[in-house]
């Protein structure tokens, strides 16, 4: 079988972008399977009803031996502040058995892996979003240096998804960021394609990047005890972090 | 013994380094097979006596612990006598690895029935170390085909409670281990041993040839 070390159980909305990124760049032994909530909506509407509809994804893992199910919304799990952190993890202890991880809560473990105070943050999200972007890590102690909604409009308006963004108009968007005051960049949203834009922005750019993708991709290894290195996902990758060692002790029972 | 630990020498050992092996009848990892087992020791090493070998290993980790402690240098001495050649055999190549990893203490994983598991955390304690504790999982052979496969190995070490062990060993002549170092290392955080990789290290360093080997973990660096 493929996962022998780890099968990972992804809930995201309709994009192809985070299954792909994962799945190539993934460890030995280390697999992927997704289920998609769709919707036709944008901003707070659309993170609502992802969180809204979560409980019927985690139903799809149900009879399935993943080891770990992720909410792979990223500004879904930003709403209602802790509730929709934690809401992943309960429901898929209750329905499958096994533990669950948000994307907000892999954002905030890579952020703090990386000993991150001050972050940059650039987002496709309207302004009241970014808002409740914002006030989010304000509120967990970070000093937001500033916030930046990208126009995703030339997507959105041909009926494209978020996934559509190119490499250069990422790229150009953050490197036209002001982060004078940034210790870090973060890109938020797991439907942007970022995973092989990381290494070149950190370079350009002489912060760490963290994405949605990375931080999830991250942190899902991390929670299934998986110690690989990653060049390939930036500085992040380089990491060990706390939660290996601590998820360890908790599934040490047999 | 199966082909396992034949396969794993000739693949991963460096250039210009051969082997050249012999069988014993091995009834199966209880104590009363381990020490038949082991009583074939000396007509199997008189076997190498036309010719000069660097060491000859007896590579079986419980049948060269079974009788407790000192059965190790016990079976070495029969294998010089036998052979006229150094001698050397899994558990005290075991040991060895231990040493030079400074390794003090340790969770053991094994395939073997109680009273061997019981039998081999004794002699590893007589040795010195501390066993926090020694898991017996079986060969996973429950049905036609099954056998211990890495998904098997691997996902049965994650499940051991490590209790902040200096280093995971992995015990058995007859499990293929080999490959699966690198993982458990990484994704344990700790010094992985296991008995192909220490009785292999061991010959190697017995034999004067000091290559390092990455893939086969922190042993081998050494």
């Amino acid at each position: 079988m493929y996962g022998w070390r780890a099968k990972i159980g992804l809930i995201t909305p309709m994009s192809e972008t985070a299954e792909h990124a994962f799945h190539t760049h993934a460890p030995a032994g280390v697999t992927f399977s997704s289920v998609k909530i769709p919707t036709d909506t944008l901003g707070i509407e659309k993170a609502a009803y992802i969180n809204e509809h979560l409980k019927t994804a985690v139903e799809a893992y149900r009879h399935y031996d993943a080891d770990l199910i992720v909410s792979g919304s990223t500004s879904a799990s930003f709403l209602n502040g802790s509730a929709s952190l934690n809401e992943i993890d309960e429901l898929s202890r209750t329905i499958c058995g096994k533990p669950g991880l948000s994307a907000g809560t892999a954002v905030l473990e890579a952020l703090d892996a990386l000993q991150i105070k001050r972050p940059a943050i650039l987002t496709p999200y309207p302004d009241d979003l970014n808002e409740i972007v914002k006030n989010f890590f304000s509120g967990r102690g970070f000093a937001v240096s500033g916030i930046t909604g990208m126009d995703m409009s030339q997507f959105t308006q041909n009926g494209c998804s978020f996934e559509s963004a190119s490499e250069h108009f990422l790229y150009q968007y953050a490197a036209h960021m002001e982060l004078h005051d940034a210790d870090a960049l973060f890109i938020s949203s797991m439907e942007l394609t970022t995973m092989d834009l990381i290494h070149d922005l950190e370079t350009d750019l002489k912060i760490p990047v963290v994405t949605s993708q990375s931080a999830v991709f991250w942190s899902a290894l991390r929670h299934c005890r998986i110690g690989d290195e990653r060049a390939d996902i930036g500085r992040l990758g380089f990491l060990r972090g706390t939660v290996i060692d601590q998820s360890g002790i908790d599934s040490e029972e047999r | 013994m199966g082909d396992v630990a034949e396969y794993a020498f000739n693949k991963y050992a460096p250039k210009g380094v051969s082997f050249n092996c012999t069988r014993l009848w091995f009834p199966g990892p209880t104590p009363e097979g381990l020490i038949y087992l082991s009583g074939q020791l000396d007509e199997a090493a008189a076997l190498y006596r036309s010719q000069k070998h660097d060491v000859i290993m007896f590579g079986c980790t419980s049948g060269s612990c079974i009788k407790g402690y000192g059965f190790d240098q016990e079976c070495i001495r029969r294998i010089e006598k036998a052979s006229g050649s150094p001698g050397l055999t899994t558990s005290t190549a075991v040991l060895e690895a231990f040493q030079a990893l400074n390794a003090h203490s340790t969770v053991v994983m094994t395939p073997y029935p109680d009273d061997t598991n019981e039998a081999e955390k004794k002699f590893l304690e007589d040795n010195g170390l501390k066993v926090l504790s020694i898991t017996g999982i079986g060969f996973n052979k429950d049905a036609l085909y099954s056998y211990a496969d890495e998904n098997f190995l691997y996902r049965s070490a994650k499940a051991i409670k490590l209790q902040h062990a200096d280093a995971f060993f992995l015990s058995c002549m007859g499990l293929q281990t080999m490959e699966l170092i690198p993982y458990l290392e990484s994704d344990l955080g700790i010094p992985v041993i296991t008995s192909h990789q220490a009785s292999l290290w061991a010959c190697l360093r017995h034999s004067g040839i000091n290559d390092k080997l990455p893939d086969l973990g922190k042993l081998f660096m050494i």
